[in-house]
């Protein structure tokens, strides 16, 4: 990947796993939790987030029949899957069960309402990270708009978002989490979340601006 | 250096997410503080931050959480669900495993009611006013009197020098069929060693007092029947194997 952000050197980087790339939802450390049932370790680990892994679903999918059924799908995968945890971060290994449940949900029951950041070309991506140079980027102040940051033209514009800049902009802003999580979730290099999650506010800006013209 | 726009962005998005390190996020306030574009850029997107907080999250349905107990519940262990295949072959396996431990315990309890009727035959020969039919201390009287009465001759021991004395013998009906029983004396008590065919697997068996211990070599099975303990009954058979041998 061409971007390098020279802001990289503003980002905290002294957790040695960083460097070795996000390790921690594939490996096992082998000696976390030996021989633990099933059940009680699904019940320990995937249970607590139930509200929040309901919450990032209804995000993803839109509406909460559909988050219903993939939170149901992703218990089942958690559950099938539970032995993999590797006993460091319970709520972000949940969340990102949640996640790849519900894009291939999506997928399956709703294919064309679906655009994953993988199904764009390679000029696509970089204008969905980076956007058009002239509109990123600080402004002057008389460029700065007035945003429109009413409850409802908010969560509007959040619906209307891509997919894959949507979810960056949820685990950020809705479950608060730092890059290094939503690295691992959305299984992208920290590099890549900063430029979407910086892509996200600059469309939700221009949305938000563009409505009081 | 001119920092190009997007690092700008990133490096407030930075600070704004709390992702600075200490130096890093004084410097930028550094530059907040003398950038005004930069400030209003930096506001702008605090308040975007804000908003996007604000909104509400939708509560879980309550039904959401007993669907997932019962979605979870309904997995058999390690995701296996039974094919009917495999459930034929366990109703088949486990039709057969019933068949054989019923026969099993058929077969037990038939020896166990072979030594019951061992014990009877004790019994009603304590009953009747000698337990014995022959009666003598000299195998040499014993052995010749079953030999004219039934097919097969016990061996017939004196083990008086060990405690036992042979006293007589009688022929005992044990599962319909005669068989040898030899009477020995300890002390007062009345040892009745019944001899069946070899082979037999028998348990010990307690009943109304009496104590049977059973044990086989390659000629004969034997029942000691005796109102002694069955740790006695043991040495008896000790006793008895070795002076066989």
């Amino acid at each position: 990947m061409t971007f390098r952000p020279a802001s990289m050197r503003c980002v905290k980087i002294n957790s040695p796993e960083l460097l070795n790339g996000f390790s921690g939802l594939k490996q096992r450390s082998g000696e976390a939790l030996p021989n633990r049932d099933d059940r009680s370790l699904f019940d320990e680990v995937f249970l607590p987030h139930l509200t929040e892994s309901y919450r990032l679903a209804r995000w993803l999918t839109g509406n909460g029949a559909d988050a219903e059924d993939v939170v149901q799908d992703a218990s089942l995968r958690a559950f099938r899957a539970i032995q993999t945890f590797d006993g460091t971060n319970g709520r972000a290994w949940s969340l990102s069960v949640v996640r790849n449940t519900a894009y291939s949900w999506l997928l399956k029951n709703r294919p064309r309402a679906v655009v994953l950041a993988d199904d764009l070309g390679e000029a696509d991506r970089q204008q969905m990270e980076q956007g058009d140079a002239h509109r990123s980027g600080v402004q002057t102040p008389e460029q700065v708009l007035l945003l429109k940051l009413d409850i409802e033209s908010v969560q509007d514009a959040l619906t209307r978002l891509p997919a894959p800049l949507r979810e960056i902009i949820v685990l950020r802003e809705m479950h608060q989490l730092s890059y290094r999580e939503i690295a691992e979730i959305a299984g992208i290099p920290i590099g890549t979340v900063m430029s979407r999650l910086a892509r996200s506010r600059d469309v939700l800006a221009y949305m938000l601006g563009e409505q009081d013209k | 250096m001119m920092a190009s726009p997007d690092d700008d962005d990133l490096e407030l998005q930075a600070y704004l997410d709390g992702e600075c390190d200490a130096n890093a996020a004084h410097a930028f306030e550094k530059r907040l503080a003398s950038d005004e574009g930069l400030r209003l850029r930096f506001e702008q997107m605090l308040a975007l931050s804000n908003a996007l907080r604000a909104i509400p999250q939708e509560d879980m349905p309550a039904t959401l959480r007993a669907r997932v107990g019962a979605t979870v519940a309904g997995e058999s262990p390690r995701g296996k669900r039974w094919s009917w295949r495999a459930l034929a072959a366990a109703v088949i396996v486990g039709v057969l495993i019933s068949a054989a431990s019923i026969l099993a315990l058929d077969q037990y309890r038939s020896r166990q009611e072979l030594v019951q009727q061992v014990i009877a035959s004790h019994v009603r020969g304590l009953l009747a006013s000698q337990p014995f039919d022959v009666a003598s201390s000299d195998s040499h009287v014993v052995r010749p009197w079953f030999i004219s009465r039934i097919a097969r001759s016990p061996q017939v021991l004196n083990l008086a020098q060990q405690g036992f004395t042979l006293s007589g013998g009688r022929i005992d009906v044990v599962g319909n069929t005669p068989v040898p029983t030899v009477v020995y004396k300890h002390d007062t008590h009345v040892v009745s060693l019944t001899v069946l065919a070899p082979g037999l697997s028998l348990p010990v068996v307690s009943q109304s007092g009496y104590q049977a211990l059973s044990w086989s070599d390659g000629k004969a099975t034997y029942v000691a029947v005796c109102d002694l303990p069955v740790k006695d009954l043991a040495n008896f058979r000790r006793i008895f194997t070795a002076a066989s041998s």
